[in-house]
């Protein structure tokens, strides 16, 4: 007998599930009707089989197929295992993994801001302090990543980032 | 022979080394850490590659990949949790020896049917990517599209029940593949009038989100489970009896390595099915066929040697035919799509070195690998212990400066978030993104190779069947499609004989 939490799992899942095809299948729908706005040059096009709209629509008719197809299955059959290569998120929790989410966007966003290695200190950190480690070891934990990324690819990869802002904005307050 | 020498004098660079050594140690670390598939670890290391000459990018890459088989056994036998798919069958027979207090026994025998599998199925890459290729150069647009036709209908049936969920994800990643400027037109497609998506969206932050973020935020996200602790390795290294003991069982190991790099070379079939198979004819054909499942050291050479030969059959196809047959080939091609090299029939002829290297590189990995678990097992061992939402906090940190690497700017690493939440939504929902990277690899090639065919043709898709290889593979792709079809029919057929023929109807 399936427990509550898995029954929960599989009715989020099949939620997921269907609303990926619903909204896959309205956006191919959507596209096919605007191609000939967004995809140029199908006018142009001598032949059917020369125009640049035929692989789209092709892949749009595989999608709508193929997700129709699916919906209609789910009806009657739970989903499969997940293949070899495949992630299993069965169990996963959407608000760890959506705070997650938020965290690496605010990370994206501080970086031009204070900097990478700075803020890849912040992000490690606190998303170790967040996952149950001590202030102390978290705060070593993010120096070290934060140091050995930034030797690996700032300076041994070349990776470029522009000036944080706040060298800018502590400049300007520093005056002339 | 002498393109042979040629690969090794190719590797023998500092760079190449270093890059093999890394790849390795990188790929047992990932085969070690149950939940995490070297997918994750190629996908986040593929921006790596850019500032590396093409062949020390491809041993990253492939030290990774084939590293991974090696570590998915030590998890197997230590705590009997299996660190990748295809080391299910080695935790059979694996862990209870382990139990038994036979526990480098076991590993020693795992790492070095592995190490004969790696080799093999590296010797058979060199011998059979010249002859194949051959064979391919003669391909004309109407055989490249079918070929690569029939290899995205096998990833698409590989998912049995999930068929139709897979050509949905296959139909989005031809999509996703078109959008920027056509090739053979120069016209704009599903630009929006957008700069950045003029070189369409880019295949490394897309593969980063897909497998890197999306991993993450499951490892983040799922509750823990308490982890049994290993069985203890006791401090006496392990005998080079024990090294040596695979050729003991000499058919055993022939047929597995067979059997792997067959497999290997097949589209969507993946390395599980391989030791799957592998195993259960050892046990078939055993001598005691009930000691297995119970510590017969049979079971593991059969299910290692089987597990690592897949890795030189899946270059086979990359190599000769352009055509990946799972994800991570696909993101390995990423390589070559990074340095301008396009994988396929004119490989062989116009970069020789570079075939002949990547065998080389292959041999030296294996070397490398069972070198450094001799060593180091003990270590790599406590690794499987490791906290996965750390690990989860590690592989975001390193999607965003790989993301970014991409392009030097924050594009690439917004590309990345949304196809990781993408990913995440697919993973609840058991919806497969393999077929989506496929799709965005092989959509180019596909796309080309059916309006040259048609062009030729006059529009007239006869020309998929008329010519000869072009009409096999058209009936293999029919096959493929109809096979559950066909199947049904034959099986209802026999169902309906066995009841005419049933003894209550004989007797009535």
């Amino acid at each position: 007998m399936m427990t509550e939490d898995k029954a929960g799992y599989v009715t989020r899942g099949r939620g997921v599930s269907r609303a990926i095809c619903v909204v896959l299948i309205t956006l191919s729908i959507v596209l096919w009707w605007t191609m000939p706005r967004l995809v140029a040059g199908m006018d142009n096009a001598a032949s059917w089989y020369e125009s640049p709209g035929l692989f789209p629509t092709i892949a749009l008719l595989i999608i709508v197929l193929g997700g129709a197809t699916h919906l209609w299955r789910q009806r009657k059959i739970e989903n499969d295992a997940v293949g070899e290569d495949e992630i299993d998120a069965s169990a996963s929790q959407n608000t760890p993994a959506l705070l997650s989410l938020v965290a690496v966007l605010t990370y994206a966003i501080a970086v031009p801001l204070i900097g990478y290695a700075a803020a890849t200190l912040l992000f490690v950190s606190t998303m170790l302090l967040l996952a149950g480690l001590r202030w102390g070891i978290a705060a070593w934990a993010g120096l070290g990543a934060a140091a050995l990324l930034y030797i690996i690819f700032v300076l041994g990869f070349h990776v470029w980032f522009p000036e944080p802002s706040i060298v800018s904005l502590m400049g300007k307050a520093a005056g002339p | 022979m002498i393109e042979v020498l040629q690969g090794f004098v190719a590797i023998g660079n500092v760079a190449t080394l270093f890059a093999i050594l890394c790849g390795a140690v990188v790929g047992i670390v990932i085969g070690v850490l149950p939940g995490i598939g070297p997918g994750v670890a190629i996908a986040v290391m593929l921006p790596l590659t850019y500032g590396m000459p093409p062949l020390a990018g491809m041993a990253l890459l492939l030290g990774i990949y084939v590293g991974a088989f090696y570590g998915g056994a030590v998890t197997s036998i230590l705590i009997r949790t299996p660190g990748e798919a295809s080391s299910i069958m080695t935790m059979f027979d694996g862990y209870p020896m382990a139990q038994r207090g036979e526990a480098e026994h076991a590993l020693s025998l795992a790492f070095c049917s592995a190490f004969i599998g790696g080799i093999f199925s590296a010797f058979m890459l060199a011998g059979l990517t010249a002859p194949i290729a051959n064979v391919t150069s003669r391909f004309g647009s109407a055989e490249n599209f079918m070929a690569a036709l029939l290899a995205a209908i096998f990833v698409a049936r590989a998912y049995r029940r999930q068929f139709a969920a897979a050509s949905m994800m296959l139909g989005l990643g031809f999509l996703v593949g078109s959008v920027g400027i056509d090739a053979t037109s120069s016209e704009q497609r599903f630009t929006f009038g957008l700069t950045e998506l003029q070189n369409g969206l880019p295949l490394v932050p897309l593969v980063i989100g897909l497998f890197g973020i999306a991993q993450a935020l499951v490892l983040i996200s799922t509750p823990r489970d308490d982890k049994s602790a290993p069985v203890p390795l006791s401090a006496k290294r392990s005998s080079l009896a024990h090294f040596l003991e695979p050729f003991k069982y000499v058919r055993t190991l022939w047929k597995s390595v067979a059997i792997g790099t067959a497999i290997g070379v097949l589209p969507a079939v993946g390395a599980a099915l391989s030791t799957t198979l592998a195993y259960f004819e050892a046990r078939r054909s055993s001598v005691d066929p009930d000691s297995f499942g119970k510590g017969n050291p049979e079971g593991i050479v059969a299910a290692e040697a089987a597990n690592n030969s897949n890795s030189g059959g899946a270059m086979i196809t990359v190599l000769t035919l352009g055509i990946p047959g799972d994800a991570i080939t696909a993101i390995i091609m990423g390589v070559f799509i990074i340095h301008g090299i396009v994988p396929g029939p004119t490989l062989m002829s116009e970069k020789p070195d570079l075939v002949f290297g990547i065998f080389a590189s292959l041999i030296a990995i294996n070397c490398a690998t069972i070198f450094l678990l001799f060593l180091l097992t003990r270590r790599f061992a406590r690794l499987a212990t490791v906290d996965s939402r750390w690990l989860g906090i590690g592989i975001l940190t390193l999607c965003y400066i790989g993301a970014y690497s991409t392009s030097n700017s924050s594009y690439g690493v917004w590309v990345a978030l949304g196809a990781g939440l993408f990913g995440w939504w697919c993973a609840i929902a058991k919806i497969p993104v393999v077929p989506l990277v496929l799709g965005l690899v092989i959509g180019d090639m596909l796309e080309l190779s059916l309006r040259q065919a048609l062009s030729v043709s006059g529009g007239s898709p006869m020309i998929f069947v008329m010519r000869p290889i072009s009409a096999v593979l058209t009936a293999c792709c029919v096959l493929a499609l109809g096979w559950p079809l066909i199947s049904r029919i034959c099986r209802n057929g026999r169902r309906t004989n066995k009841r005419r023929n049933s003894p209550t109807e004989t007797a009535a």
